[in-house]
């Protein structure tokens, strides 16, 4: 067959794009979850827990005396705070996270996004940033905004009451616990290639591994522990906020260590699923 | 020159399975019909075209770029897959627009690009409704509008014309000759042999991974010296025609039609016989005269075994 000069010929063509390309498939991924009004339903539901921390705040701030002897000292409340916003995170997670990459694969959309000049790590930080900015809404926000209201409630007590470092320690909690989320979710959507049955899997996982670490018997309760993303989050926040209760069994930085290599494996699973995007 | 899309060497296995095998070839622009049985390979040749998957051994190459790993030769690319139901939630100006803006367009422009794709397709009075409500023909439509709304110059279609109603599949058939009219390299996938061959005479035959033809249907029925030609020529004195055919050293048969006007005859010298026929036909009253099998269904037929 001959092969002809196409030098001549008018392009209408789009000219080249280059460089680090998340923001469009962010879009299109943030496009996707809010058509689905159930989210609405559960951002005003991860707020809900303000509701009571607020007034207990207040009453730890105007009689602290009183409410000492029966909460936490107050950097523990909002390490206790983020652990439970948490819980909203991984609802929110469970119900948007997973259909994000399984509905590309399962819909072939995927197949036309890497067709364009969209790199494999370009989708992934799109997907994971839009679902890591939705956790920290959920996470951080509100304890934020707690600790706003515990500073403007008694300014003079930031040093006192060891207030100063919490927003920090609130925004590495959260971060990792939003970060870990998002990926996991995003690994069971790719494996499973289909929402429902990664929303199960991811479920499955971290309740299966958290209940185990709790309740099994002692002898097969660290290997439970080890595999327990939950577990590994808690004694992280035990080492931020100075948590209540005995130490976790796992230290924090092996706590870290194993959150690593949980998230490295997701990780892993996740982009050889997207490098074998021809079973579909 | 720089073909457009070229295949060297190139394999891809899924395991013990082999998607592709040892393919080398180059494509140049107008329209080329990848043919293939399901599972022939067809549908991994135009992910690897597509950079969607690395071959195993070899390259492929897009106006001389590796398809796989380099993002930016994609913007030159447009791929309509064979999958469907993309994105139900959104109207389908608001697909190709969206799709559009991972090529690096604007809003504004990649609003005006998608109208113009969509009224390309024939979609433009269904533009803002929700792609879920679209029939598989609209859906069918949508994914070719997305695949050309960037204007690339190589266009790789799976199976386009899957579930279009006739009015529809004759727009989409014309849709691809335009196309290839204009330059654009566009291969299009199929098993549906008769689909191929009213878009274009050039074709890529494969099976189980490998390229079994390529070229003009015509020039590669030429070369299956293995299987006869077979010629039905329509004449008065069918009984005279015959007696003079089944003389010739190269007809191997020569049958008799049921309304005793035709004779078809086997042979293995094409132009040896229609010399012999425009020689001895004129006392037999020889009106007509066709090869029966140079089409596709033909090649198709002698080259890929059931």
């Amino acid at each position: 067959m001959p092969i002809h000069n196409q030098g001549y010929r008018r392009r209408g063509a789009v000219p080249a794009v280059s460089g680090f390309r998340a923001a469009p498939i962010a879009r299109l991924a943030f496009k996707q979850i809010v058509m689905r009004r159930l989210l609405i339903v559960l951002l005003a539901l991860s707020f809900a827990p303000m509701l009571l921390e607020a007034p207990l705040l207040y009453g730890y701030i105007r009689y602290p005396e009183v409410v000492a002897t029966v909460l936490w000292p107050l950097p523990q409340l909002f390490g206790a705070g983020v652990i439970v916003q948490a819980f909203f995170a991984a609802l929110v997670t469970v119900w948007a996270g997973t259909s994000l990459v399984a509905d590309d694969f399962c819909t072939g959309a995927l197949l036309v996004y890497l067709a364009r000049p969209l790199t494999r790590l370009d989708y992934v930080a799109g997907k994971l940033g839009v679902l890591v900015v939705l956790n920290l809404v959920v996470t951080a926000l509100p304890m934020l905004l707690m600790w706003v209201l515990a500073v403007g409630l008694a300014p003079q007590d930031l040093r006192a009451r060891g207030l100063a470092f919490v927003p920090l320690a609130i925004g590495a909690l959260s971060l990792l616990t939003s970060f870990g989320l998002a990926l996991l979710a995003l690994a069971a959507g790719a494996v499973t290639r289909n929402g429902t049955v990664g929303s199960a899997l991811l479920v499955g996982m971290l309740v299966f591994f958290e209940a185990g670490a709790r309740l099994a018997p002692s002898g097969a309760r660290l290997p439970l522990q080890i595999l327990s993303a939950a577990r590994h989050v808690v004694s992280v926040e035990h080492a931020l906020f100075g948590g209540p209760g005995d130490p976790p069994l796992i230290h924090w930085s092996a706590a870290l260590l194993c959150l690593g290599l949980i998230l490295g494996g997701a990780g892993t699973l996740l982009w050889r699923r997207l490098k074998a995007v021809e079973v579909v | 020159m720089t073909p457009a899309l070229e295949f060297e060497g190139a394999s891809r296995w899924y395991g013990p399975v082999i998607g592709i095998n040892d393919v080398s070839l180059k494509v140049a622009p107008g329209v080329v019909g990848l043919l293939g049985p399901n599972g022939a390979g067809k549908s991994t040749f135009l992910r690897l075209a597509a950079g969607q998957i690395a071959p195993n051994r070899g390259r492929v190459l897009a106006f001389g770029t590796p398809t796989w790993g380099s993002s930016a030769i994609l913007q030159r690319i447009g791929l309509s897959p064979e999958t469907d139901g993309l994105w139900a939630r959104q109207s389908g100006r608001d697909v190709v627009t969206s799709l559009l803006r991972l090529n690096g367009l604007e809003y504004e422009p990649a609003r005006e690009r998608a109208t113009a794709a969509l009224a390309r397709v024939r979609l433009a009075d269904v533009q803002d409704r929700r792609a879920g409500g679209y029939s598989k023909g609209m859906r069918q439509r949508l994914k070719l509008a997305q695949a050309i709304a960037h204007d690339p110059d190589l266009l790789l279609f799976d199976e386009p014309l899957n579930g279009l109603d006739p009015v529809n599949r004759r727009h989409v058939i014309e849709l691809v000759k335009t196309l290839g009219r204009e330059g654009k390299t566009v291969v299009v996938s199929s098993h549906v042999l008769h689909e191929v061959e009213a878009m274009t005479r050039r074709i890529v035959l494969i099976n189980k991974g490998r390229v079994l033809a390529e070229g003009e249907v015509a020039e590669v029925r030429a070369l299956l010296d293995a299987h006869p030609h077979t010629v039905a020529v329509r004449a008065r004195d069918v009984r005279g025609l015959a007696r003079e055919l089944v003389a010739l050293p190269h007809v191997r048969s020569v049958n008799f039609g049921t309304d005793g006007q035709w004779v078809t005859a086997q042979t293995a010298e094409p132009d040896a016989f229609y010399a012999a026929v425009q020689e001895h036909g004129d006392g037999c009253g020889v009106t007509e005269m066709y090869a029966t099998d140079d089409d596709l269904e033909s090649v198709f037929r002698y080259l890929v075994p059931r």
